[in-house]
């Protein structure tokens, strides 16, 4: 009988696990969060491949600085194709890079959503995989977020589809949740990662690294060497970003602590725009965060 | 009694589509693709983390490699190392008697240029392969192996920069014939790796240094053994020769170290 009431026990927690686990990634929500981060993603988009026009040459094309022999070196033992391989023309180039701004502007406006996010999405991502060497964080972000985007219905909200009324259907669908779901892990990954990251550092642990990122010239926008004056809040600076973001993960999702984890986000990506020259990365993961704001919609319910 | 009334099959289909509800037949499948796509999220830091000297994590390195098509063509092959371990020297790229090419902030604008000129440097600098090995590592065919193949993508990534900055050069120039970005370019700018060291507090607040001052640049060897050399009074200053040394392999670029 002991047995039998273990087995059966085993057997209610997993279905109440699958009935949690469904409830979590499909209970239909709405789109206005996701209408935000459309729109922001949508609009870096197109403002990165602007900057990439600015110096066509210099990225694509038979005189940029990494051409078709390096390209296919670098990629030689991994899976990254694109038709952008190195022996592209200007001409194609700069069609594609134009398509590219064209379909972020589309994205951000909200103007034919279901194909300008994938196809958004899959420029970039081409893109990215011509010029590896000249990316950072700003691009892992954007493409996370553009490529979550796609499956959601980002367009049923704050877009010119809504607008003229090309989308129709139900306000809350469980794409919505399914996407936001997608984001909110993968967010919780790289927090996690990068706080494990940073705990292999014996600056993170001995209270320096937060001089040392003040004292890295080619990234400071703004002086805050001033930092170095007070110690003991550039060591409480340190340890509280190395805590915070190892616990990003656990902490987000209960509901008391998530606001407190959210605002600490704030600070942390606003200080990094603001004295680290990095305005559009540390945009972009403020923006990534709004995943985890939940608005007070009675239409709505993902908190389970 | 109410008599229930049994829908057909498209008019469930319909009733579901019109309540943004999914399908009970896709769910298991969708949660399968996700936690296929969250496996390969989770890959490359997992790869990257359990790497040592000696081995990475196999079943780490078995996930990697079994998802490496979908992790590397969705751009997901990210350890997501932000200023880690810990916030290092930042890198340059220069013309050996001239002056840095980049990152330049008055030349590179708007700041996102600047900062892909920037990834670029660091990468440069990442992919450096010493121009000859220690003899006792000369043993080690497998470390030899590797050495050369870093080194051939090391000299074609430099030659590429070379050629490039060259034909902009004469871009700018209004010399036309060369521009053409083809071998028939002869002399090529010489490239040099330059290091800005992290400065310590006291010698900031001090005003003993400033953030920037181009005389702390130093020029890195291209040959391990060599000390790093100072730039001198500016990096468009003559800077002394680096002889062709041998020496460990520390300059073996290491993969898969993002930068924010």
């Amino acid at each position: 009988m002991r047995g039998f009431g273990i087995g059966r026990c085993l057997v209610d927690s997993t279905k109440e696990f699958w009935g949690a686990l469904e409830a979590f990634f499909f209970r239909p929500s709405g789109a206005e969060v996701l209408a935000w981060i459309r729109i922001a993603t949508g609009a870096m988009i197109a403002y990165i491949h602007l900057v990439w026009l600015l110096r066509l040459e210099s990225f694509f094309g038979p005189r940029a600085l990494l051409d078709y022999e390096s390209l296919s070196m670098l990629h030689r033992n991994v899976w990254k194709w694109t038709y952008l391989d190195g022996r592209e023309s200007l001409w194609l180039a700069c069609v594609h890079e134009v398509l590219a701004l064209g379909a972020g502007l589309a994205m951000a406006l909200g103007f034919w959503t279901r194909w300008t996010v994938p196809a958004a999405w899959f420029l970039t991502l081409m893109t990215a995989h011509r010029l590896a060497p000249f990316l950072f964080g700003l691009d892992q972000i954007v493409l996370m977020l553009a490529m979550y985007l796609s499956v959601s219905r980002c367009g049923d909200a704050w877009s010119l589809d809504k607008r003229f009324g090309v989308i129709q259907g139900p306000v809350l669908h469980w794409q919505n949740t399914f996407a936001t779901r997608l984001i909110q892990l993968h967010l919780c990954v790289i927090y996690f990662f990068g706080g494990l990251g940073k705990a292999r550092g014996w600056m993170w642990w001995d209270g320096t690294a937060m001089w040392y990122a003040a004292a890295s010239y080619e990234y400071q926008s703004l002086d805050w060497t001033w930092i170095g004056r007070y110690e003991t809040l550039g060591s409480i600076l340190t340890h509280g970003t190395l805590f915070w973001e190892i616990a990003y993960a656990a902490l987000v999702w209960p509901r008391l602590t998530r606001p407190w984890i959210l605002v600490i986000a704030f600070f942390v990506h606003a200080g990094i725009a603001l004295f680290m020259g990095m305005i559009t990365f540390g945009l972009m993961m403020l923006v990534a965060n709004l995943a985890f704001v939940r608005l007070p919609d009675p239409r709505c319910d993902t908190s389970s | 009694m109410p008599q229930r009334i049994e829908m057909s099959e498209p008019a469930t289909r319909l009733e579901h589509e019109s309540q943004g509800q999914c399908k009970a037949a896709y769910r298991k499948w969708l949660l399968g693709l996700v936690l296929l796509h969250l496996l390969a999220v989770v890959a490359e830091p997992l790869f990257f983390y359990s790497r040592s000297d000696v081995q990475a994590g196999p079943e780490f390195l078995a996930l990697r490699r079994g998802l490496g098509p979908y992790v590397d063509w969705m751009y997901l092959d990210h350890g997501y190392f932000f200023f880690a371990p810990n916030p290092g020297p930042s890198h340059l790229v220069g013309i050996r008697d001239q002056s840095v090419v980049f990152p330049d902030r008055k030349e590179q604008w708007p700041r996102l240029l600047y900062h892909r000129y920037f990834m670029l440097s660091e990468f440069y600098n990442n992919s450096f392969a010493p121009r000859a090995l220690d003899p006792q590592d000369m043993t080690d065919r497998l470390f030899v192996a590797r050495w050369e193949e870093d080194r051939r993508f090391y000299q074609t990534l430099q030659r590429s920069i070379s050629k490039s900055i060259q034909s902009q050069m004469n871009t700018r120039g209004g010399n036309r014939e060369d521009t053409r970005g083809d071998d028939r370019i002869e002399k090529w700018p010489e490239l040099v790796r330059l290091e800005r060291p992290l400065p310590g507090p006291l010698e900031v607040l001090s005003g003993a240094k400033r953030l920037g001052d181009s005389r702390d640049l130093i020029v890195l060897p291209e040959g391990p053994e060599s000390p790093p050399v100072p730039a001198g009074p500016t990096p468009a200053g003559p800077t002394p020769a680096v002889p062709n040394s041998a020496g460990p392999i520390q300059g073996i670029p290491v993969q898969g170290v993002s930068l924010p």
